[in-house]
């Protein structure tokens, strides 16, 4: 593993120097053999689809479209299910949750029910039997976590998120007791009926909460002092030999200045929560959040810009993408989709990237790795 | 002072001889004075208001219809009846021109949620009814799952009403909550009219007029059409549930919201700049020119349209998704307008 300063050197030599970028590149088709593929949502000519995108060959430089779903509205979260299928939902305020294969075949359509919309997020069990939902009630605005019988996607039990516009949820990995769920409450108030509007910041109110995964019961709730930080994306990192919940953030401050200059990374040991501060503008919207050997990344597409912090949130540096999106990491490889290209950054060694191009798609905020 | 929106935003109202004279400069063409200011005033002057009024003229004929019904006797009930659901149909059109594309006073007082709540709850209307609210006071007391366009199409369709029923009362009570808020719409959207936003207050109402209108078109499009169609193909149902399904006045709500998109977009009533009005005067008019030719299709799509065609639902669907499309990724910028796929509004 590289210490700090080979990987600001890495950094530093990807911001750099373009052409030794390339080079790197092309050493890098070689290494290839593996089929790299993976699902994601995207925006095409015509429409919306979900799909698989596949790295194929040596000589490819493109990802490719292994699979593809069309599907009706903008998608957001995937997850791969145990038996190999995988699902789609909506982007928030959405009304569908699709399962579908590897193939691009179609299994299930699964409608919301009235007045409830997904919120973006799918989590599984362990066991493959359950599926939780991030949700919001139309009415009310409460955020919502919808558990769900994973076999025929019906609702078993709604729980509150003790707060509004919930996001993305996973497992808390912050102690050895299992079976609690941390769930982001982006608190960013919306009014239901036109959709994304939003309403009232001043009323903001994000937090990230603890909840018994069997009973839906609250067991912690912590917040930012900074209620104009938006808490949304998850990614657990490793700080020391302990777990450490990396957070990506949206800050909807109304002074541009102080908006553009907002921390886009905060993190959560399991007791506390707090924000990392940044010694570069990021434009105040991280888009998207994975670790890989004990470092976050953030992709930040309004700055056109992956950050990159350790596990304790010290600053490594920034990568420059146009409209850095999606992020994933998978074995030693961490993956970032940009608005032409996507990059595969073998740990942080600029000779082993994988830089290849995005064949006419607007990739969506996420995407997974399948292997 | 109470500053409407959307020119409370910087909190500076321009008055008298410098409205004038922008929107003097506004209408005489000229592509520099074509400025945000300007046009969103043309919206409201030239659509909202206009819109708004006509949803007070028609709701004030709804409560006494209703009222009609409670009154008839046994032999003109069903006369009455068929007038009650004549009003309702046409306060409904008016409401749906409107709403359409949400802004300003709409949004801010929440109107679609207080008047338009889907889809409605019987049991609650039950409970509304048995509390015999008589006054604006009782109403506020109920909540909007019971009241509204939706409770009513119930009252007058699912369930009708019967001459000196305790639901004939309920039902003009929501009559009246529905003409109350129409005149204070109507109340708000002149005041704001009558006001000039300054630019930065005004570039802010431009972006929510552009995002409210590809917002309506995604209504129509996927809310009102596609998704119908796609739910009742994947889970095997014979009917798709359309909007205003009970009432059978599906088609009446697309040709009201495609109505209300049309002329925001491309075919405008006199005075109001159009979406492609400010592109040509902009100096855009190679844009102007598709946004027209995809409107023109869009259009040819809608007409005529009965959700009895599944396959010509989704063809329109997909005409005004084509539409969407070059608004979000073409339009909108070229008026300044961020809506951004890539994430400029976040998640």
């Amino acid at each position: 593993m590289l210490n700090r300063r080979e990987f600001l050197a890495a950094v530093t030599a990807l911001l750099g120097a373009p052409a030794l970028a390339h080079a790197a590149s092309s050493d890098a088709l070689d290494k290839r053999a593996a089929v790299t593929r993976l699902a994601a949502s995207w925006q095409a000519g015509h429409g919306y689809q979900v799909g698989v995108l596949s790295l194929a060959s040596a000589e490819a430089d493109g990802l490719n479209i292994a699979a593809a779903v069309d599907v009706p509205t903008r998608a957001h979260g995937l997850l791969r299910e145990p038996g190999g299928t995988l699902l789609a939902v909506a982007r928030r305020p959405g009304d569908w949750l699709l399962r579908w294969n590897g193939e691009g075949q179609v299994v299930t359509w699964h409608w919301i029910e009235a007045r409830r919309a997904f919120a973006g997020h799918v989590l599984g069990s362990a066991d493959g039997r359950t599926l939780y939902t991030t949700e919001m009630d139309l009415d009310s605005g409460t955020g919502l976590i919808g558990v769900r019988d994973a076999a025929t996607l019906q609702k078993r039990a709604e729980w509150p998120t003790h707060g509004i516009d919930p996001h993305q949820l996973m497992w808390d990995r912050s102690s050895t007791e299992t079976g609690k769920l941390i769930v982001a409450n982006g608190g960013v108030p919306t009014q239901p009926e036109t959709g994304r509007v939003k309403r009232k910041l001043e009323r903001m109110d994000s937090s990230v909460v603890r909840l018994d995964a069997r009973t839906g019961e609250l067991l912690g709730q912590w917040r930012l002092d900074d209620r104009r930080l938006s808490l949304r994306h998850l990614a657990w990192g490793e700080a020391g030999g302990q777990p450490v919940l990396g957070i990506a953030l949206q800050a909807e401050h109304d002074d541009p200045g102080i908006k553009a200059s907002a921390p886009v990374l905060a993190l959560f040991d399991g007791r506390s929560l707090r924000p990392v501060p940044l010694p570069e503008v990021m434009a105040g919207y991280g888009g998207d959040i994975a670790a890989l050997d004990g470092r976050f990344a953030v992709s930040c597409p309004r700055a056109s810009s992956v950050a990159m912090f350790d596990a304790t949130g010290a600053w490594l540096g920034h990568l420059a993408l146009p409209e850095a999106g999606a992020l994933t990491s998978a074995a030693d490889r961490l993956w970032v989709a940009g608005r032409l290209q996507a990059l595969g950054l073998h740990g942080v060694n600029a000779a082993e990237q994988v830089r290849a191009t995005v064949p006419g798609l607007r990739l969506d905020n996420h995407w997974i790795a399948l292997g | 002072m109470n500053i409407p929106y959307p020119f409370r935003i910087a909190g500076k109202v321009l008055a008298g001889a410098a409205l004038l004279a922008v929107a003097a400069a506004a209408f005489a063409g000229s592509a520099a004075a074509v400025n945000n200011a300007a046009a969103i005033q043309s919206v409201y002057r030239h659509w909202a208001v206009p819109r708004a009024a006509e949803l007070v003229a028609a709701s004030a004929r709804l409560r006494p219809a209703l009222q009609a019904v409670c009154e008839a006797p046994a032999d003109q009930a069903d006369a009455a009846l068929q007038q009650a659901r004549a009003q309702w149909l046409a306060s409904m059109q008016s409401w749906e021109r409107l709403s359409a594309v949400a802004i300003g006073p709409l949004v801010e007082r929440r109107s679609q949620r207080q008047i338009d709540f889907s889809p409605t709850r019987p049991h609650m209307i039950g409970k509304a009814v048995k509390s015999a609210p008589a006054s604006a006071a009782d109403m506020e007391l109920i909540g909007t799952p019971a009241k509204g366009f939706p409770a009513l199409e119930w009252l007058l369709w699912v369930k009708p009403l019967q001459p000196a029923s305790p639901e004939c009362r309920y039902a003009v009570e929501l009559a009246a909550e529905i003409e109350r808020e129409a005149q204070a719409l109507d109340a708000a959207y002149r005041q704001a009219a009558a006001q000039l936003a300054d630019a930065s207050s005004a570039a802010s109402a431009m972006s929510e007029l552009v995002n409210q209108w590809v917002g309506g078109i995604e209504r129509l499009r996927w809310s009102n059409l596609e998704m119908p169609v796609r739910v009742a193909i994947t889970t095997g149902r014979e009917t798709a549930d359309y909007p205003r399904r009970d009432s059978g006045a599906s088609a009446t709500v697309w040709a009201a919201e495609w109505s209300a998109l049309r002329a925001l977009a491309s075919s405008p009533p006199e005075g109001l700049l159009a979406l492609e009005s400010i592109l040509r005067a902009r100096g855009s008019a190679g844009l102007a020119d598709a946004l027209a030719e995809a409107v023109g299709q869009a259009d040819a799509s809608m007409r005529g349209l009965t959700g009895t065609d599944r396959d010509r639902v989704l063809a329109a669907a997909e005409q005004l998704a084509a539409l969407k499309r070059l608004v979000e990724s073409d339009v909108a910028p070229a008026l300044g307008v961020s809506i951004g796929f890539s994430d400029a509004d976040g998640d």
